[in-house]
């Protein structure tokens, strides 16, 4: 009888012995438990298809840039699919569904806002933005940067690069230019160097800056938005193309990977480029170096290069979450090789910080659908007007007739 | 004591009591104490909620004055016929400076409150004094979204929007009334748009304060316009948490949400620590209830214990065992009661056994003495004298009917196994032996059997009639007359017993004999327990006291013996 009361004391000590040591094992365990099991890494993944703005140059800066960011995080994996242009991005988007292909991001122009909302590519960001990011981080973004970015009370991008085009110029052999300069004054300023040296002084994408001057319209929401026929628009081209057949510029076309050894060394006074070269530029120079950003016309400042972000529409809306976080940390990690910053705070380390002081680019861009063909349907015009076979203002009407026509049509897509 | 307790928890039906016992005792008062808990918590909610509606509902008014009054200045910049003026006249911009005047007399004595701004929707570049105009003002730009958006497509009303920016002079602005101005045609010609510094607003609530209170202030997409709790981020959509004792309050138009946060963490403070206390209080009371339990439950259960205990020592074989319970003990108690009848029990059961012993003595008695008389070498020596005697005479019919009565005879006591067997059965041993007996006796005595044929197939203990057949031609057949008579009869009465008489015309029995056996079961050993006591003693034993064995006799007359049966027919 003893003998079975001592069995069940010691049964119940025993017993109450392992409980509290499994229990504590177990609180233990729980404790510890982000160590003992290995944590799923929830790295999100994404595709993103990057504009490279007509320039092949700017495939290597996207790519060190996401090198960069990947070494700086492992939460987002980006995947790049890199297309010369915008014009490439919008063929890509479109024709994705049927080659089933998911594209997450696009990367490219905020001009391209209304042609991706109109053929219901891109979706909008504002729940994402005013959730994580607020009004205030809103407010901070410099006002130019979020142009065309904007529908029906719906924002659809939100600006990851920007580049301005600036005149880069030896100030050792040219008095100082100031804040900005525009078109006239720079074939005056041009013409001047070269009457004086009988060499032409000033290298320059000629292609490119009347491209944006023909193309130059309002914003997309002013009511004349494409306006064409302005005289000095006519009288920019004339003076260019003379300036052309008479040698004055020396033309480059920034579709290539440019090489500016002539300026660097000191062999021409004057060039324009874009702000995405200035360390380049100023690290190589021996002379001082002057640099001052250029205007289409008095006030109205060349669009800003570069790329915004947009979010594209997919078939479960539970995608997009994972598409913003990437979104979001992309533009937190912060795109700095254009040398022009996003945020209003960052500004003062730029070297041409004073672009930010007036609303620059705040009436440009052709925010349309027909976008891509009104700009095929310019570059030719371009072309044609270099060569000299007609005069600018026949160019000019012929195209404002293309472009009307073209606008009565059925938007693309 | 613990002893006792060791050995009863093991017992189901005492572990039912204790825990009924804890239930009961701690069950009511775990109640009590949640009754008061809620109680309390109700009536102090209840006084906190109408604190709290009488709060937001000031802070509410408060910030609809202030509202109104931008609202109102709003309006009367957006219907000054001189601004509209300039506006339609694309002017404001060349006569801006000239507007200064009317918007700084609205701007007297709310310096530090607000900043107005008077926008061209057709330009860019207007601005009051040197106050800058933030970029996000820029209608080129900004049209399409926020307040400019929602003034260009709201009906004329003014438009309330969370607005948070660090302005040239690094003050805080928190929100943005906007109205938009139109000429006769309804056609948006400008803006004004008032925004309130965060000081204003933390001001203003700061003055309407009552008591400990936090505010979130929500515009109508739900971006928060003021938090002061600091759990929310101003400019961000918000999903208000649960948090404290909240009032919402909206605006008449839904321009805007406020919510009031009433600090009430001295009333989780207060209900916590009576938590604390009514928790300790049940502690106690819960290892108080314990040993209670414990006791009443081994107070009410040490008699069934004790009852369990004796009964498994009956079952052990301890037949003597008696429930003793504590003399103190109260003699109606249902205990002392079951106690007593079951000590009842065990004696009448001890009796029932005595009885059982008996009748197994009597049976085998009987049997013996009937083995005895029937095959005893006495007997058959008799028996076959009888045969020799009647061979002599040559009364060969005799010789062979003696022959068959006696194997017939012998048969049955040596086939003769069980206690119970058929009247016939018994009636048959009857003729067997009375036809031996006539043989024997040279007839001298008439025989005469009436026994229906449903008394014939009853069960009744063997060796009943015999004995008393025997009985009568050995003593009643002694008074010297030549010729007797011995009547069997058997009947079923109407009450389902069954009767049997044996009559003999012999000598009768003696009163004494007679009242003996008629009272047999008060003494015994008399007549040495054979004969007709031994079959009383064996029904009376068999059938209990109203069924047995009467003697009715009038000396050298006659002889009547009755044996009353229960009626029970043979199943076998």
């Amino acid at each position: 009888m003893k003998d079975g009361k001592k069995d069940r004391t010691y049964k119940v000590i025993v017993t109450a012995i392992v409980t509290a040591a499994g229990l504590v094992l177990g609180l233990w365990l729980f404790a510890h438990r982000d160590h003992i099991i290995p944590q799923e890494t929830n790295t999100v993944s994404v595709n993103i298809l990057v504009s490279l703005n007509n320039n092949q140059g700017n495939k290597s800066r996207y790519e060190e840039f996401f090198q960069r960011y990947h070494a700086s995080q492992s939460d987002i994996l980006v995947v790049p699919f890199y297309v010369i242009s915008d014009t490439h991005v919008m063929l890509k988007l479109i024709y994705s569904k049927q080659a089933n292909q998911t594209y997450d991001i696009a990367c490219m122009g905020a001009d391209q806002m209304i042609s991706l909302t109109d053929l219901n590519l891109v979706t909008p960001m504002d729940e994402y933005i005013l959730k994580s990011k607020g009004l205030a981080w809103l407010n901070q973004i410099r006002p130019v940067m979020l142009a065309d970015a904007m529908k029906d009370g719906k924002i659809f991008s939100i600006p990851f690069s920007r580049s301005a085009t600036l005149l880069y110029y030896n100030k050792d052999k040219i008095t100082d230019i100031g804040d900005c300069i525009d078109l006239k004054e720079l074939l005056a300023k041009a013409d001047v160097q070269y009457q004086e040296h009988l060499v032409p002084e000033l290298m320059a994408p000629v292609n490119y800056l009347l491209l944006e001057t023909v193309a130059h319209q309002k914003a997309y929401h002013a009511k004349d938005r494409f306006s064409l026929s302005e005289e000095d628009k006519v009288e920019i081209l004339s003076q260019y193309q003379k300036a052309i057949q008479d040698h004055i510029i020396i033309k480059y076309s920034e579709n290539d990977i440019v090489n500016f050894d002539k300026f660097i060394q000191g062999d021409i006074e004057m060039l324009v480029a874009s702000s995405v070269y200035y360390n380049d530029i100023a690290d190589k120079t021996t002379f001082s170096l002057g640099c001052s950003p250029l205007e289409l016309y008095k006030d109205v400042t060349f669009p800003l290069q570069g790329n915004n972000f947009y979010m594209v529409s997919q078939p479960d809306d539970s995608r997009y979450a994972e598409v913003w976080k990437a979104v979001e940390g992309l533009v937190d990690y912060g795109f700095t090789e254009d040398n022009l910053s996003i945020m209003k705070q960052d500004a003062q380390t730029e070297p041409f910080c004073h672009i930010s002081h007036y609303g620059y680019n705040n009436t440009s861009g052709m925010a349309v659908t027909q976008n891509s063909k009104i700009r095929l349907l310019t570059e030719s015009m371009i072309i044609n007007l270099l060569k000299g076979n007609e005069t600018a203002k026949e160019l000019t009407e012929q195209l404002q007739m293309q472009v009307d026509e073209l606008l009565k049509q059925q938007p693309e897509g | 004591m613990s002893q006792n307790f060791i050995s009863y928890i093991s017992r189901r039906y005492f572990k039912r009591l204790l825990l009924s016992f804890l239930r009961i005792s701690i069950l009511p008062l775990g109640i009590c104490v949640a009754a008061i808990l809620y109680a309390n918590y109700a009536m102090s909610l209840e006084k906190y909620t109408k604190n709290a509606e009488t709060v937001s509902a000031s802070y509410l008014h408060k910030l609809s004055e202030v509202v109104l009054e931008y609202e109102n200045i709003a309006k009367s910049i957006g219907e000054n016929n001189e601004i509209i003026q300039l506006l339609e006249n694309n002017q404001i911009r060349d006569y801006g400076p000239s507007l200064t005047p009317i918007v700084e007399s609205l701007m007297t004595g709310r310096e530090n409150k607000i900043r107005i701004h008077i926008l061209d929707y057709d330009s860019d570049r207007f601005q009051i004094g040197s106050q800058q105009k933030p970029g996000f003002y820029d209608t080129n730009l900004f049209s399409e979204w926020g307040i400019l958006y929602e003034l260009l497509t709201t009906d004329h009303g003014s438009v309330i929007c969370s607005n948070p920016y660090l302005d040239e002079n690094d003050r805080i602005t928190s929100m943005s009334i906007g109205q938009s101005i139109r000429d006769k045609n309804d056609r948006v010609l400008g803006f004004v748009i008032i925004d309130v510094y965060r000081d204003t607003l933390v001001n203003l609530f700061a003055l309407a304060a009552e008591g400990d209170t936090e505010v979130v202030l929500l515009d109508r997409r739900q971006i928060a316009i003021l938090d002061t709790t600091g759990e929310y981020e101003e400019g961000k959509l918000t999903a208000l948490g649960d948090r404290g004792l909240a009032v919402v309050k909206n605006s008449s138009d839904s321009n805007f949400f406020l919510y009031i946060y009433l600090n009430i963490s001295d009333f989780y403070s207060s209900m916590s620590l009576l938590l604390k206390i009514s928790g300790i209080l049940l502690f106690i009371c819960v290892l108080l209830c314990i040993p209670a339990a414990s006791l009443l439950a081994r107070s009410l259960y040490a008699p069934l214990g004790t009852l369990v205990e004796s009964m498994e020592s009956i079952t052990q074989g301890n037949i003597q065992q008696r429930i003793v319970l504590n003399q103190n003990q109260n003699q109606n108690d249902e205990m002392v009661l079951l106690a007593r009848i079951f000590n009842g029990m065990l004696d009448k059961m001890n009796d029932l056994l005595a009885q059982v012993v008996e009748e197994t003595e009597r049976q085998k008695n009987a049997e013996i003495k009937a083995l005895q008389a029937q095959i005893s070498p006495h007997f058959l020596y008799n028996m076959f004298n009888e045969i020799k005697s009647l061979a002599k005479l040559n009364r060969v019919d005799e010789i062979s009917q003696f022959v068959v009565h006696l194997g017939r005879l012998l048969r049955r006591s040596i086939t003769y196994k069980e206690g119970f067997g058929t009247v016939r059965d018994e009636i048959e041993f009857v003729k067997d032996y009375l036809e031996l007996q006539q043989i024997r006796y040279e007839r001298s005595f008439q025989i005469q059997i009436d026994i229906p044929e449903e008394v014939m197939a009853c069960r009744i203990p063997t060796l009943i009639l015999q004995p008393i057949v025997e009985n009568s031609i050995i003593h009643g057949f002694t008074d010297g007359k030549k010729q007797h008579r011995i009547q069997i009869t058997g009947w079923k009465s109407e009450d389902d017993k069954i009767l049997f008489e044996v009559y003999d015309d012999g000598a009768g029995v003696d009163e004494d004999y007679m009242k003996y056996i008629n009272n047999v079961e008060k003494s015994s050993g008399l007549y040495g327990g054979l004969g007709l006591e031994n079959v009383q003693k064996r029904v009376l034993l068999t059938y209990g006291m109203e069924y047995g064995l009467k003697i009715e006799s009038v000396k050298n007359q006659y002889t009547l013996v009755r044996i009353t049966m229960p009626y029970s027919k043979e199943t076998v």
